[in-house]
């Protein structure tokens, strides 16, 4: 499990600092998102190609402690 | 059958009726499936939170529209700049703060001498309220009427206009705290009022004025909802004597659960309205614009189809594994304040377990509920424990 992953020159990482394990990112994104001991982690094995960047976006505006980002590296 | 399981029951049956409801008297529209009120939340552009949301009318002034009461994008500016200071990792800091006070209030509970107690004023009231004041780092000379302040604040959401002279004392008190703030200048202190004061979103600060107004926002909207938490767990943990006697057997691991159970079986908040933008569908049904509509929180987090034994307080549910309860709300409104809440009603619970051995509703005593559709509560709660002198 990690807070960050990259694929096809996107970034996508969780700041566990502010996560607050709501888990809405994963009732949008069950495959990529997984609550475990209270924060959001990205699974391991998830290729970030296989899903559009307005999916993401959509991921990351559910949360409301703003804790995911999405950006171009 | 008490208030709340009366409260479930009717629920249960609207909600099998019709998951979707318009109740003429209250001229308004219910909804009471865990579906249906998770439908309506997401939809935050056709429900508007900026009409209020306890008894949505006329639109606030732009002022007043603060957190709860404002949409997006407004909202989401004024919530950014708090997630931080409210964040899980945060509020940790405030524990041992946490700690000194529950046990300070223990402290007096104990050298009255008598075994008997009344929680919300003892401690369930006092607790939150300080802590919240040690937050937004109110100065200890000023602290017992900040929370007194904050008390009637949450008064006059029963009783309007009642406390005004009074509230209008708390805004000005807040609004000096501000100005004194801004005077000495940034990084000063990190409390919350000096981050909402130098907090910058495109190169623009809040006003003093909506500084004042989140202020006392945060105050009504967590204080007696973290005392009610903590009373409905207490009452709900004798009526169901199997689950306390678990709970009492593993106080530190099974916490964390019981105040899960807490917010799902018997959350302060009841449920909360929007005001409806458009002609809008939740579950297919149709609802016209300017509509008030209700997400009943209570009959979600009971709602048969998501919980086994809805009814039933379990202090050992495994919460990793089941969907969210609607104890603080979903969606973008979803509680600010609720690491907070949990970590106040764990310090609050743990410590009143340990240290009153015996503890649980003074026999005879029936509580009396708080009436109407948004809260979900006791007006008082005499408790009793075995002090040495019985035992």
């Amino acid at each position: 499990m990690k807070t960050e992953l990259a694929a096809d020159g996107l970034r996508l990482s969780i700041d566990h600092d502010l996560c607050s394990g709501t888990g809405y990112c994963q009732e949008r994104l069950p495959a990529l998102f997984a609550v475990e001991d209270r924060r959001a982690w990205l699974r391991e094995d998830f290729d970030l190609a296989t899903v559009g960047r307005d999916d993401l976006e959509d991921a990351a505006a559910a949360c409301p402690w703003f804790a995911i980002t999405v950006e171009e590296q | 059958m008490n208030a709340p399981r009366q409260l479930w029951s009717d629920l249960a049956e609207e909600r099998s009726r019709c998951p979707v409801t318009r109740h003429e008297d209250a001229n308004a529209v219910r909804v009471t499936s865990y579906a249906g009120v998770k439908e309506m939340l997401r939809d935050f552009r056709s429900f508007s939170n900026r009409f209020g949301t306890v008894e949505p009318g006329q639109e606030l002034p732009v002022e007043s529209q603060v957190l709860a009461f404002a949409d997006p994008p407004r909202h989401s500016r004024q919530r950014k700049l708090l997630t931080a200071a409210l964040s899980a990792s945060r509020v940790e800091h405030l524990h041992e703060a946490m700690q000194q006070t529950v046990d300070g209030l223990i402290d007096a509970i104990i050298a009255t001498g008598s075994p008997d107690f009344e929680l919300l004023s003892s401690l369930a009231g006092p607790f939150p309220a300080l802590m919240t004041a040690e937050l937004m780092g109110v100065p200890h000379e000023l602290r017992e009427r900040f929370v007194y302040y904050s008390h009637l604040s949450e008064l006059s959401t029963a009783m309007p206009g009642v406390y005004d002279a009074e509230l209008a004392q708390w805004s000005e008190m807040i609004e000096e705290l501000v100005r004194q703030r801004r005077a000495v200048g940034p990084g000063a202190s990190d409390d919350l009022i000096a981050t909402m004061c130098f907090a910058e979103t495109d190169g623009q600060r809040f006003s003093d004025r909506e500084v004042a107004q989140m202020v006392q926002l945060v105050n009504s909207a967590g204080n007696t909802t973290t005392t009610t938490l903590i009373s409905n767990i207490v009452y709900a943990l004798d009526e169901f004597p199997e689950q306390k006697k678990l709970f009492l057997s593993d106080i530190d691991g099974l916490v964390d659960s019981v105040i899960e159970e807490g917010l799902r079986y018997d959350g302060p908040i009841q449920g909360l309205g929007r005001l409806s933008q458009c002609p809008v569908q939740v579950q297919g049904y149709d609802i016209a614009e300017g509509e008030r509509v209700f997400g009943s929180y209570a009959a979600a987090s009971h709602d048969p189809e998501v919980y086994e034994r809805p009814d039933e307080f379990v202090a050992g549910r495994d919460w990793r594994k089941l969907p969210p309860h609607m104890g603080f709300g979903y969606g973008i409104h979803h509680c600010i304040g609720a690491n907070l809440a949990r970590l106040e009603a764990r310090v609050a619970l743990t410590t009143l377990y340990k240290r009153l051995p015996g503890l649980g509703v003074q026999p005879g005593f029936t509580p009396e509920a708080v009436p109407g559709w948004t809260f979900r509560g006791w007006m008082g709660m005499m408790l009793r424990y075995e002090t040495k002198e019985q035992s």
